[in-house]
This record gives C-alpha cells, sequence and structure tokens, in this order.
C-alpha cells in the first residue's frame, strides 16, 4: 500500500458515509454521466449547509463540490483500467479542529504501470517545497505547447491551489491482478476561514 | 457561428466577442476544438487587434476548458498588441477563483469581473 499526503480518513465502509454512488461508465468518454453524478451530489452537500455566517452560502458549496468532485470523476473514467468507480462521501463536523468538511473519496482500478507516473506527480503536489501557482503556471505554458495534457495533472493543480482544497491517494495492489485500487481524497472545507 | 445544445451555448457577436453560457464540461482540448477554432476565428475577423470573451453567464467550466482558455491567452500574449478581454460575474464562483490566473499568464489582459 502507498499513501500520499494526508489520508487521514478511513477507507469508509458503505454504511458510515452520508452518499455512496458506485457506477460502471458506458464509454471512455462518458462526461455526460459524469456530470449527472457530480450535479445529485452538490446538490445533495448543498442542502446540508447551515446558513450561519461562519459556512459558505450552499450555492458556494455547491460550486466547490460541483468543480472538485467533477474533476475526480472525469479523472477517474479517463484513467480507469477496469471495474466500477465507487463516490462516498460524507460530511465531518466531528474533526476536533475547528474546521469542518465535506469528504469526498474517488476509487478506481488503474494498472500497475500507471502507479509511477502518478506517484511522481502527486508527491510532486504534496511536497511542502512545491509552489503550486508557479507548478500551474508552467503546466500550462507547457500544455499550450500542445503537449500530453491528460496526464499534466491540471485538475488535481487547479483543485490544490485555486480551491485551496487538500487532495491525498492511496493505492493498495490487488493481489493476483495486474490492477492497484486507486482512492482519491479531497477535503472540502465548508467554513470560512 | 452558434453551437446550441441542451447544456451550453456558444457563439459569437458584434464587437469581436464569443460568448460561453451554461454548463462546459468536456473532455479534453479535443472536444473543445470547436470554441477554439471559433475563438481564432474571432480574432482573425478583427485583424488581430482585439477579442472578448464574454463567461458571465457560464456557471460551469472543467479544468480541460480553462486549459483551452489559458491555452488561447497565452497565443494572445505571444503575439502581442492585442486588446484582450475577459467578462466574468462575480456570482460564479468558479470565475473568482480561476480567471485570475489567467491574468497572471497575460498580464495585460482586462479582466472584468462584475
Amino acid at each position: 500500500m502507498c499513501v500520499i499526503g494526508h489520508f487521514d480518513t478511513p477507507l469508509l465502509l458503505p454504511e458510515c458515509s452520508d452518499l455512496n454512488i458506485t457506477f460502471q461508465p458506458y464509454k471512455e468518454s462518458d462526461w455526460k454521466h459524469c456530470a449527472i453524478i457530480t450535479n445529485c451530489v452538490a446538490n445533495y452537500y448543498s442542502l446540508m449547509i447551515p446558513t450561519q455566517e461562519k459556512y459558505f452560502s450552499a450555492d458556494e458549496i455547491n460550486h466547490y463540490v460541483s468543480y472538485i468532485l467533477n474533476e475526480l470523476i472525469e479523472n477517474a473514467v479517463k484513467f480507469r483500467k477496469t471495474g466500477q468507480i465507487t463516490i462516498q462521501s460524507y460530511l465531518d463536523k466531528e474533526n476536533t479542529d475547528t474546521k469542518e468538511h465535506i469528504i469526498l473519496l474517488v476509487s478506481n482500478m488503474i494498472s500497475r504501470s500507471q502507479e509511477a507516473a502518478l506517484t511522481q506527480l502527486t508527491s510532486t503536489l504534496v511536497s511542502a517545497d512545491t509552489d503550486l501557482e508557479q507548478l500551474m503556471l508552467e503546466k500550462l505554458e507547457y500544455n499550450a505547447l500542445g503537449k500530453d495534457e491528460a496526464a499534466s495533472g491540471l485538475g488535481f493543480i487547479t483543485i490544490m491551489h485555486d480551491y485551496h482544497t487538500p487532495l491525498a491517494w492511496k493505492l493498495v495492489p490487488h493481489i493476483d491482478t495486474p490492477f492497484t485500487k486507486l482512492t482519491t481524497m479531497a477535503k472540502i472545507a465548508i467554513t470560512v476561514d | 457561428m452558434e453551437v446550441i445544445t441542451e447544456d451550453y451555448k456558444v457563439w459569437d457577436s458584434d464587437n469581436y466577442t464569443v460568448h460561453l453560457e451554461g454548463t462546459l464540461r468536456l473532455g479534453g482540448s479535443k472536444e473543445y476544438t470547436f470554441i477554439t477554432n471559433l475563438l481564432h476565428e474571432v480574432l482573425e475577423k478583427s485583424d488581430n487587434t482585439e477579442i472578448t470573451i464574454d463567461l458571465s453567464a457560464l456557471h460551469f467550466l472543467n479544468s480541460s476548458g480553462i486549459n483551452i482558455l489559458s491555452k488561447f491567452a497565452i497565443f494572445v500574449r505571444k503575439k502581442g498588441a492585442i486588446q484582450f478581454t475577459v467578462k466574468g460575474s462575480t456570482n460564479i464562483p468558479w470565475q473568482n477563483k480561476s480567471l485570475p490566473n489567467l491574468k497572471k499568464l497575460y498580464p495585460a489582459l482586462i479582466l472584468q469581473i462584475e
């Protein structure tokens, strides 16, 4: 098993999360289903946000979850090698720190050969030495040269830089198969500051 | 040119303006080609002097879409001497978060988020 970033939530049993969705993309570019699922989860959580000053508005939360989850599901569809995609989520109000969060966990199977590039990219993203803004601008300049943007990690970088949302990754090899289960975690703050 | 689907509407109007409305969550640069082509077409129509992209009714844009806007901003920067304006809305959260990045790529860009 390999963990990158601060993966501080257990992989959940289905009955422990607020909302679970498992689906099988019917084609490689199944963006329409990604959007439908994203909207469902975003609408679900926007109804759970208290109308108090310390919280972002329901509309803001809807937008944040929409952008972040859509990026994670699109990645799962793009890089998945086999099996279903699972989305688990819950509202984390029991954390001892003052912040409250929506935790999103998106899982899919990748091949062993995809692990090295993913580990390298994500390790850079979570490194304390990385200037995310600088990295984002470099990636955009690089993509503008017509390079392989699909694997550029721009979605991850925008989530971390523009939305100040930490990401973490867990890779668990499946014994006796050539596949590894990848789970990406996003921790979206619902409180202001 | 005008493209209307149940999710989005893309068209160009007078004053060399390209409008993007609705929700754009297409997969990668390939699926955004029609927008990239329209941007280049409108810029050429202005004899490479000006272009405006109006995003004030674009509620969602994924990172692939942000990538094509960034690519275009870099293209305009490299061409030089073009008045490039991007209009957005403060009511749409992604725009407050991601559009300022365009200005970092091209400081001369006129960013109007109102």
